[in-house]
């Protein structure tokens, strides 16, 4: 007993000085990445919510900054056209997300199996991911024109009557999910494929044999192990679809009557337009918040349970 | 099970505690604008200047091609920084506001020129243009470029919207003239309308678009009115500014004179040089493009005119110029390219290169007199020259760009048939009061 005892001391110190020299290349090896993250990041997100309660202006020889408190925060929150930019905002993250699933889903299901060509598809499906999303805006704005548009003489070709896609609320939105979806699909698809790489077709393939058919393998097997994949996809689509920003600028320019109006291009006219930098800031924070509240909700709902117990 | 929870509640108290002393920190420091600029009138040879130019304008091109003459001339070098139209407000107010001075000189849209002359970013060019000089602008061709009684910016080119119409389609019709008056020119726009044909007489704009703010301010101008009254408050909510629109949505939807759809300027050019309109109201610069088989199949099929009026012919008139960056730290070098690129030689090669109106009488003059012009050339000129002189121009003031805004919500929602006419005029001038007292 006097030699276990003796021996236990030995052994921890030694641990001990593992797991600090452990702990120590860790942040040397992280420290990098965190320092250009804070500078990057950090930084320019705290500057602007120090902005934000503050009353200045940045003309030559203007007076010194005064300190406000909320009051920005109560002028853009009272303005009609940021609560009609963050509604329309939320209503094209909610509908893109959904849309984006639905539609990346069975592409990703059929290009799962080992069937001929589906290489060559993957590789036509990623094209999207290479072109910059300006450009893109710009071929929908001339594949939707009245005049001269692809879409409108395909319509006329087949004797459907064609629509003015930016003189109505609904298709000039149409149009900026359309553009926005072109550009995000490969992605969602590329991950979702990666996701059921992993999904083991064993249990596929037991579950046929109990009896199971095809859409009760999907919801019960397919869907759940496809979970992290899904999460994924989610959490970067969200960031991505509250920053639309290119399409409405060429497409719609916001309009029609401010219909297609968005974060993005209410925060560009705030800056540019009115320059009501101070504003802008509370704007730019209370628009971070609203995307972390949404992202944080997307975390709890699809959170592992598994462990709970 | 306690030692883990309060172990995780340590984990977030420092650096939540860090983050917060930061943000406090920091909500203590100011910003503060870009500083002035440098640069004495001594010997500026050796220096080089850095010109903001639109992308792709004719400006971009001639000033590119006559540059090293300047350099000959004050040993000064040039380079020219091309931006896209869009982008033009945002990266010169970038530049302004860091007080970087990475443009010396901003080629100025006069629709956001009050504004940087306002917050300073714009020196004073009073000295470089003394009165022998300023009687040479055409009429009021420098109140484009003077804010507050102070000259900021040098005119080199002065223009406003004309009517383009297609001589032969106007044949055909038997029409011997081009519209004077709004009645004249919706008669017009319904006889020339073939929709079998897909040639519609005219093409109304309707986007959110600044550019279509510009129209509808000219419009409300031909109807006897303005958007601003004599003291300078907005008056978008005017008679004259619902008989715009009343106009705009009668060729539109009751006449079907107008292709559907709601158009901006990159439709309208367009659809005129493909052949699909008869009547367009474009800028001068259009005539050129007319011209040109590679862009245009109307190509000695169109001739311009004055714009019809209810009862005044004219449009708002505009101005691109050359303004100092006050930041610039070459502003002697930066003043003598302003005061070499606007002088007379300069805008009377300018105009002949590349078929644009100029703000100098002697140049105008000597353009009319050039030998090189053809018949056609030497009417485009005369017409736009007498628009810019029998109209006005733009409120001066800073909050023209939200102005702008507020009217091109305006023009979609009606065109749209979102809001009806009164609604949307309602809000505009809303929008357009609270520009104006945010601007006082």
């Amino acid at each position: 007993m006097a030699t276990t005892t003796a021996l236990a001391p030995r052994r921890r110190s030694g641990s001990n000085i593992a797991l600090r020299r452990n702990r120590l290349t860790g942040i040397a090896l992280t420290a990098p990445a965190m320092i250009a993250i804070a500078i990057t990041v950090l930084f320019p997100l705290l500057w602007t919510v120090s902005l934000s309660f503050q009353s200045f202006d940045l003309a030559v020889d203007a007076p010194p900054a005064s300190f406000v408190g909320f009051d920005n925060y109560a002028r853009v929150l009272a303005s009609p056209g940021f609560l009609k930019a963050l509604v329309q905002t939320l209503g094209y993250v909610i509908a893109t997300l959904v849309l984006e699933l639905v539609v990346a889903m069975p592409i990703a299901l059929l290009l799962n199996r080992a069937t001929r060509g589906s290489r060559v598809l993957r590789l036509i499906i990623a094209i999207p991911i290479m072109i910059a999303p300006i450009v893109a805006s710009l071929a929908f704005k001339f594949l939707f024109s009245n005049g001269y548009g692809f879409v409108n003489a395909a319509l006329s070709f087949v004797g459907i009557d064609p629509p003015s896609w930016f003189a109505s609320v609904w298709l000039a939105r149409g149009t900026v999910l359309v553009t926005n979806m072109w550009l995000a699909l490969p992605f969602v698809i590329l991950v979702l494929l990666a996701g059921l790489s992993n999904v083991p077709g064993e249990l596929n393939e037991a579950a046929k044999t109990d009896g199971a058919n095809a859409w009760q393998r999907f919801t019960h097997i397919t869907l759940p192990l496809l979970k992290p994949a899904i999460l994924i996809v989610l959490v970067i689509r969200i960031a991505d679809a509250f920053r639309v920003f290119d399409s409405v600028y060429v497409l719609t320019g916001g309009g029609p009557a401010n219909s297609t109006d968005v974060m993005s291009s209410y925060l560009y006219r705030l800056m540019f337009s009115s320059t009501d930098f101070s504003g802008s800031s509370a704007a730019t924070v209370l628009f971070v918040i609203v995307v972390g509240v949404c992202a944080g909700a997307i975390f709890f709902l699809l959170r592992d349970r598994t462990h709970k117990a | 099970m306690e030692r883990r929870k309060s172990g995780r509640a340590r984990r977030w108290i420092t650096p939540l505690a860090v983050v917060a002393a930061t943000a406090l920190g920091l909500a203590g420091c100011a910003p503060s604008s870009g500083g002035s600029g440098g640069g004495s009138s001594a010997d500026i040879s050796g220096q080089t200047i850095t010109v903001g130019v639109e992308t792709g304008s004719p400006w971009q091109a001639f000033y590119t091609k006559v540059a090293p003459e300047f350099t000959k001339a004050t040993g000064v070098k040039v380079k020219f920084l091309p931006v896209p139209h869009e982008s033009m407000q945002q990266q010169f107010l970038s530049d302004a506001v860091s007080g970087s001075g990475a443009y010396d000189v901003f080629t100025v849209d006069q629709t956001w020129m009050p504004q940087f002359a306002s917050k300073g970013y714009l020196a004073d060019l009073d000295s470089i243009l003394p009165n022998s000089e300023r009687s040479d602008f055409v009429g009021k061709t420098l109140d484009t470029a003077t804010y507050d009684s102070k000259l900021y910016s040098v005119p080199f080119m002065v223009h406003n919207l004309v009517l383009y119409y297609r001589t032969d389609l106007f044949k055909a019709a038997g029409i011997t003239a081009p519209p004077k008056t709004w009645d004249e020119y919706r008669a017009d726009a319904k006889q020339l309308t073939d929709q079998a044909a897909g040639v519609y007489g005219t093409i109304i704009p309707g986007a959110q678009d600044v550019e279509v703010s510009t129209r509808l301010e000219s419009y409300i101008q031909q109807a006897g009115g303005d958007i601003v009254d004599a003291k300078g408050a907005p008056t978008l909510d005017s008679e004259a500014a619902k008989k715009a629109l009343t106009m705009m949505t009668a060729i539109q939807n009751d006449d079907k004179s107008s292709p559907s759809g709601l158009h901006d300027l990159t439709d309208i050019q367009g659809q005129f040089l493909a052949g699909k309109v008869a009547m367009a109201f474009v800028w001068p610069y259009l005539y050129g493009m007319a011209q040109d088989p590679r862009q245009s199949k109307v190509v000695g099929n169109v001739d311009v005119a004055l714009n019809p009026g209810d009862p005044d012919q004219v449009a708002t008139t505009f101005s691109w110029s050359f303004g100092v960056n006050s930041a610039s730290k070459h502003s002697a070098a930066a003043k003598k390219w302003v005061s070499w690129s606007t002088s007379s030689d300069i805008l009377k090669q300018l105009s002949l290169s590349q078929s644009v109106p100029v703000p100098r009488s002697s140049a105008a003059d000597a353009v009319a007199k050039e030998g090189t012009l053809n018949d056609g050339q030497k009417h485009a000129f005369s017409i736009f020259n007498e628009s810019v002189s029998k109209s006005a121009t733009m409120p001066m003031t800073p909050a023209f760009p939200q102005y702008q805004t507020a009217m091109s919500v305006a023009v979609s929602s009606v065109m749209s048939g979102t809001q009806t006419i009164d609604a949307a005029l309602s809000e505009a001038q809303k929008a357009a009061e609270s520009a104006h007292d945010s601007a006082k």
